[in-house]
């Protein structure tokens, strides 16, 4: 803290401008106090909230600190070891200042419009009322630190102001959106929100500080951390935060939802996308990387990120609709429509993005035929395993002509073409959720693993961690009672699957592979279950005889764990492609 | 002479784009001052930044204080604290006054003594209004501040990027008598390497000297070594044809002529009417450039 304190004071002007922002800020208050006395109470905490945004970015020009701008080469900093700890405690300081400063104006403003709210029904809770407060505090923090970390970075000053206005506008929208939610009659529950923005804001934090740290370290010449073997740790700690941190962090939300009842088949679509997002944040942070596609990248991450939001609405204000005959929650309504948008953005921004980007980012489509082969082969596979498991069933029920009528139904049973046919129309609208997937377990994490713990240790730890990272549908979405059968279930089936597509993968060095078997494999289901909704995948009972018949199935799959690939070492050709 | 090694290095290459600097061995001795002699462009910062940790994108390996590595100049805050570095770069943040100025360092560096900072600061003639931006200042007290700071740490090398440069005269004597003062402070312990094309007046305080062009070191040796290595050879015009073929550098005029050259072959010089000098260190340095040099070619 003291070092916070001492480091904060060196880096910014006198202290009177700091006070000069508070009271500026004050200032703010009482124009929206004013307002307040005019219009409606609950509005006046909409204006303040959308002033103290803008305040607080305005008035940032007061206690800017250089080290942000783009000339400082952070000089005498460099000559010091305790360089970095400085910077980012000034850093760290500078974030404090602003969330304390933008907590304090809210506070008073919330405590201005407090009884108001309350008696008219705006509010029914002291608790709740406080929840929204936090709310609105910590994302007015978090959207402020985004806008100003990216004009700070892609602009000098001056030139920043205009794209700041921009952005402050964008920003009151998102605010406005937020405190809308709890304005109406019995508005959305606080609790997930403000769990959920906590997460955000500290997640924020952290990158800012990073990010400047990266900057100190890029000005020794780019090798400082290569050089000392960090690199590689900060990237997997950045994916893993992302791909599981973020997944586990998002259970509690969805625990929520379980406990109201609600569908919550959105959390599937976004918990898909959280791989993806962790790898792009890991690249993108990272230095030695080289040109990576930032069109596709971004579309990956907002994709993630509206996917997220959307899971996280869907349980403070659910609202179902019916789509087609299906119940379903408008945000998954959306979500659909998104990873629609997103996978199409997606096939322009690869498209249009140079043969070396791609190469840096692991798109490049290599092997063709091989690829194609593989591709087949894992259509075969899948069907060998359902009729296995189908003979299987067969033999253990006595009912072996039963079992046979049901393998048929599959492909001859009415309406089975309209199915056969969504198979192939949505593989081109929705892959992103599969890249998501895909580029997080076999692009990122796999060579990491098999490097570490040998070929095919690695992969089937690797499938482990796959299949423990569904734990939250597993318990909550797939199994209806039987979560830890299902979790079983799951990490057999990931282990199974985690073999052939690794083994795919290492093959090809092609990651549309896996993304493809992945998309059949998770598609598939509903041609097998004759059933085109989401409802195939929800609910089921699983016990644990199934188990055992499920290993015997996947069998098909195990069998490439004996292959010379997996149980060899990496050849050092392979060993270049990890370091790439 | 045999002599103990502040830094020694070893197979230190960087490439830029159209320059490379490579120095296979680089032995800066304890105990001395070293000047680091070079045209712009020939490697001399480059170098320096490599010795300080400033750039690390190089490849080679360093031995400082004939105990530690290059890693541990950048993990063992002692081994970085007891080098003192003085660059050309954006040292403090456009908004910096002197008081924020100061209280840096002390935040940075565990061994700043700030009462020294300040008593060397008054030595320099620093203005006294600590409220006053770094920026604002000119470029004389801007390096008269950076100077201050390197000084008032207790370090065991100082490693200074030009700083005669911006000096006037007056400053340039004084900066002189610092660096001896600093040399002595703990006898044959404490080492000073310093970059510079004001080799004339530098001169004073050179113990040993390291000549880099374009990107190589082609000279290095004690003053006194080099003093014995090189002469200066006076003649007159008549001479001049005969001479040419032995020395270094030449210069003429309608009176006669005069260059550098090398003691070992004076004898090739028997027969004509000359006068020999003892060399200064700046003559040696740019005969021993223009030798090296791509501005001249082949002389």
């Amino acid at each position: 803290m003291k070092r916070i304190l001492s480091s904060y004071k060196v880096f910014t002007p006198k202290l009177y401008r700091i006070l000069g922002v508070y009271l500026g800020t004050l200032l703010m208050v009482l124009v929206s106090l004013l307002f307040m006395a005019m219009a409606g109470r609950p509005i006046a905490l909409l204006v303040t909230a959308v002033i103290t945004a803008s305040a607080d970015i305005f008035l940032d020009l007061f206690v800017f600190m250089g080290v942000f701008s783009k000339d400082f080469d952070f000089g005498l900093l460099r000559n010091s070891t305790e360089g970095l700890k400085v910077l980012k405690a000034g850093v760290l300081g500078d974030q404090i200042r602003r969330f304390l400063q933008i907590a304090v104006v809210m506070g008073i403003c919330g405590m201005a419009t407090y009884s108001y709210s309350l008696e008219n029904g705006f509010m029914t809770t002291p608790f709740e009322y406080g929840c929204v407060i936090a709310v609105l505090v910590l994302t007015i923090y978090t959207c402020n630190t985004l806008v100003l970390n990216f004009t700070r970075k892609h602009l000098n000053y001056a030139e920043g102001l205009p794209g700041q206005m921009l952005m402050t506008a964008i920003e009151g929208v998102a605010v406005a959106g937020v405190l809308g939610l709890f304005m109406k009659e019995g508005g959305a529950d606080p609790l997930p929100l403000l769990v959920a923005v906590t997460v955000l804001a500290v997640t924020v934090t952290y990158c800012m500080v990073e990010r400047i740290g990266n900057r100190y370290l890029l000005s020794f010449g780019g090798k400082k951390m290569e050089r000392f073997g960090k690199d590689n740790v900060k990237k997997m700690v950045i994916f893993l935060l992302i791909a599981f941190g973020v997944d586990f962090l998002m259970m509690p939300v969805m625990y929520l939802g379980f406990q109201k009842d609600i569908d919550l088949s959105v959390f599937l679509v976004a918990q898909m996308m959280y791989p993806a997002c962790g790898v792009v944040l890991a690249k993108l942070t990272s230095y030695n990387e080289g040109k990576l596609p930032k069109f596709s990248y971004i579309t990956i991450l907002v994709t993630g990120i509206i996917t997220m939001i959307l899971a996280v609405l869907n349980v403070t204000s659910p609202a179902t609709i019916d789509a087609n005959g299906q119940a379903m929650t408008v945000q998954f309504l959306i979500a659909n429509y998104v990873i629609i948008v997103g996978t199409i953005l997606l096939i322009i921004a690869l498209s249009v993005t140079g043969k070396e980007q791609r190469e840096n980012a692991g798109f490049r489509f290599h092997n063709a035929g091989k690829s194609v082969l593989f591709m087949a082969l894992f259509f075969v596979l899948y069907f060998a395993r359902v009729i296995i498991i189908c003979i299987i069933g067969g033999i253990a029920e006595g009912d072996m002509a039963g079992a046979m009528s049901e393998l048929t139904q599959i492909f001859t049973a009415e309406g089975q073409g309209m199915l056969w046919l969504n198979v192939v129309i949505n593989a081109p609208l929705t892959f992103i959720m599969f890249l998501g997937e895909e580029y997080g377990w076999r692009y990122f994490l796999q060579p990491v693993m098999q490097k570490k713990f040998g070929v095919l240790p690695g992969t089937i730890l690797l499938g482990i961690a796959w299949g423990i990272w569904h734990v939250g549908a597993d318990f909550l979405y797939y199994s209806d009672g039987t979560g830890i059968q299902m979790l079983c279930a799951q990490i057999v089936t990931c282990i199974s699957l985690g073999i052939f597509f690794g083994y795919a993968y290492m093959k090809t060095n092609n990651i549309w592979v896996p993304v493809m078997m992945h998309y059949l494999n998770n598609n598939l289901i509903m041609v097998l279950s004759g059933d085109a909704s989401t409802e195939a995948m929800q609910g089921s009972v699983v016990s644990w005889s199934d188990i055992p018949i499920m290993i015997a199935g996947a069998a098909v799959f195990w069998l490439f764990a004996l292959t010379p690939t997996m149980r060899g070492k990496l050849s050092s050709k392979k060993g270049e492609t990890e370091n790439a | 002479m045999d002599f103990e090694s502040a830094v020694h290095g070893e197979g230190i290459v960087k490439k830029y784009k159209g320059f490379e600097l490579n120095v296979p061995v680089l032995d800066i001795p304890q105990g001395f001052a070293t000047a680091l002699i070079g045209e712009n462009g020939a490697g001399k910062s480059t170098l320096l930044d490599i010795l300080a940790g400033i750039r690390l994108d190089y490849q080679g390996s360093l031995k400082f204080f004939g105990k530690y590595n290059d890693d541990d100049r950048e993990n063992n805050p002692d081994v970085k604290n007891a080098i003192g570095y003085e660059g050309t770069g954006n040292y403090y943040l456009p908004m910096w006054t002197l008081k924020q100025g100061r209280e840096i360092q002390k935040l940075l560096f565990k061994n700043f003594d700030e009462s020294k900072y300040i008593e060397i600061c008054k030595q320099l003639a620093v203005p006294d209004d600590e409220s006053k931006k770094i920026t604002d200042l000119s470029d004389g007290n801007h390096m008269k501040i950076k100077l201050a700071g390197v000084l008032s740490r207790d370090t065991d090398l100082l490693i200074l990027d030009e700083p005669a440069s911006p000096l006037d005269p007056l400053m340039r004597d004084k900066l002189c008598d610092m660096i001896r003062e600093y040399l002595q402070r703990d006898e044959g312990k404490k080492s000073v390497l310093f970059s510079t094309h004001n080799i004339a007046d530098m001169e004073t305080v050179t113990d040993y000297a390291i000549i880099v062009e374009n990107g190589r070191i082609v000279e290095q040796a004690f003053v006194e070594d080099l003093k014995e290595k090189y002469v200066v050879v006076k003649g007159e015009k008549v001479d001049e044809e005969a001479a040419r073929k032995v020395l270094y550098s030449i210069s003429s005029s309608n009176y006669g002529f005069e260059g550098v050259c090398l003691s070992e072959r004076l004898n090739e010089l028997a027969g004509l009417n000359t006068v020999v000098e003892q060399a200064t260190l700046s003559q040696i340095c740019v005969a021993i450039m223009k030798q090296n040099s791509k501005l001249y070619g082949v002389n």
